[in-house]
């Protein structure tokens, strides 16, 4: 392969030592990080490694403010809590795969959706969900039993990087809190 | 090795000399070892070879040169500000030229601070970059099938590969 002038050989050193090369990807910036994705197998498989990622979100944490992080709730009029556009059918999430979903919150990209069926002729009930609309995976959210459920007063997203490479649902019902795991 | 030596002499890898003091050589464990092994005293005329060029040589002594006051005592905020600064100003060099031999040089010395900085200049250098110039720099080829480009493709929507 023809060498660009000016890089000798030892560019070519450096690419092959994973320590360094490893060492150089995790100071790039992740829009960078996932652009060079594309480079070679091995550079694909190197910024894949969930271990890369984590040392590398962790770098950002560091150089970047101590709270670089925060779960923000969806503003856009389309979301607000209090009217009918709160339900809403969007195509882009037909691979939930049904009918009416609810967004509740967004963090970091991934969404906490719910959506509500009919269990007898009056009553409701609802299913939770985290889905990220990028890989379009999503995972079902398993409230722990009956009475968390029944008193659930508010069901949130939160990410903590220094703290977990996971993401949480944070259930808050009367009378009991607690934390379900999620690792989506 | 007496302890009137305050510089010792050292050979590059094109077998130039170069003179480093003591305490800035100190900056480096190899060199440090060396320091403890070799005898530096006038009646002794063995001088150690550095596996390093030259060009490189120079720069990895003037950084040693210019941190050793700092690493050896310690030093004010104000001081570390101003040599932060320095290390800005001793980055910009012609990277083309010189960059890769630096770092390179700088793990061969294990040299953490010389080597965190040229892995961040490496990395402000590579972000603008796109992928086939980062493969024209590091001489890597694209080994992805046609099919593999396509299903990465769907997975990222809008990567590129050139």
């Amino acid at each position: 392969m023809q060498r660009v002038a000016g890089y000798g050989p030892v560019a070519e050193t450096v690419a092959r030592n994973i320590d360094i090369l490893s060492k150089i990807l995790l100071r790039v910036t992740a829009k960078s990080l996932l652009k060079f994705k594309c480079v070679s197998k091995q550079w694909l498989t190197l910024i894949s490694d969930p271990q890369c990622c984590r040392s590398h979100t962790l770098r950002q944490i560091l150089m970047l403010s101590p709270t670089p992080f925060s779960s923000t709730t969806i503003t856009d009029p389309l979301f607000t809590s209090n009217s009918v556009s709160l339900v809403v059918c969007v195509p882009y999430f037909d691979y939930l795969n049904v009918p009416r979903v609810t967004f509740l919150q967004s963090c970091n990209g991934l969404l906490l959706c719910s959506f509500g069926f009919l269990v007898t002729n009056n009553d409701h009930s609802f299913r939770y969900f985290v889905c990220n609309p990028t890989t379009k995976q999503f995972t079902v959210v398993n409230l722990p039993d009956r009475e968390v459920r029944d008193r659930l007063i508010t069901l949130n997203l939160a990410f903590e990087p220094s703290r977990s490479p996971h993401y949480r649902v944070i259930s808050i019902s009367s009378g009991i809190s607690g934390v379900i795991d999620d690792k989506l | 090795m007496s302890s009137s030596v305050e510089a010792i002499t050292v050979l590059s890898s094109d077998g130039d000399e170069f003179k480093i003091t003591v305490s800035a050589a100190k900056l480096s464990k190899p060199l440090n070892w060396m320091l403890e092994d070799v005898c530096f005293s006038d009646d002794c005329d063995e001088v150690p070879t550095i596996e390093v060029n030259s060009k490189t040589l120079v720069k990895v002594i003037e950084y040693c040169e210019k941190h050793a006051p700092r690493a050896n005592s310690g030093a004010s905020d104000s001081d570390a500000e101003e040599l932060k600064k320095w290390d800005i100003e001793f980055m910009k060099m012609d990277v083309k030229d010189i960059l890769f031999h630096i770092l390179m040089a700088a793990n061969y010395l294990h040299m953490e601070g010389l080597y965190d900085l040229a892995c961040q200049t490496a990395a402000d250098l590579m972000k603008g970059m796109t992928v086939s110039q980062i493969r024209k720099i590091f001489h890597i080829k694209n080994d992805f099938s046609s099919e593999e480009q396509e299903q990465l493709r769907r997975q990222h929507p809008g990567c590129s590969f050139d």
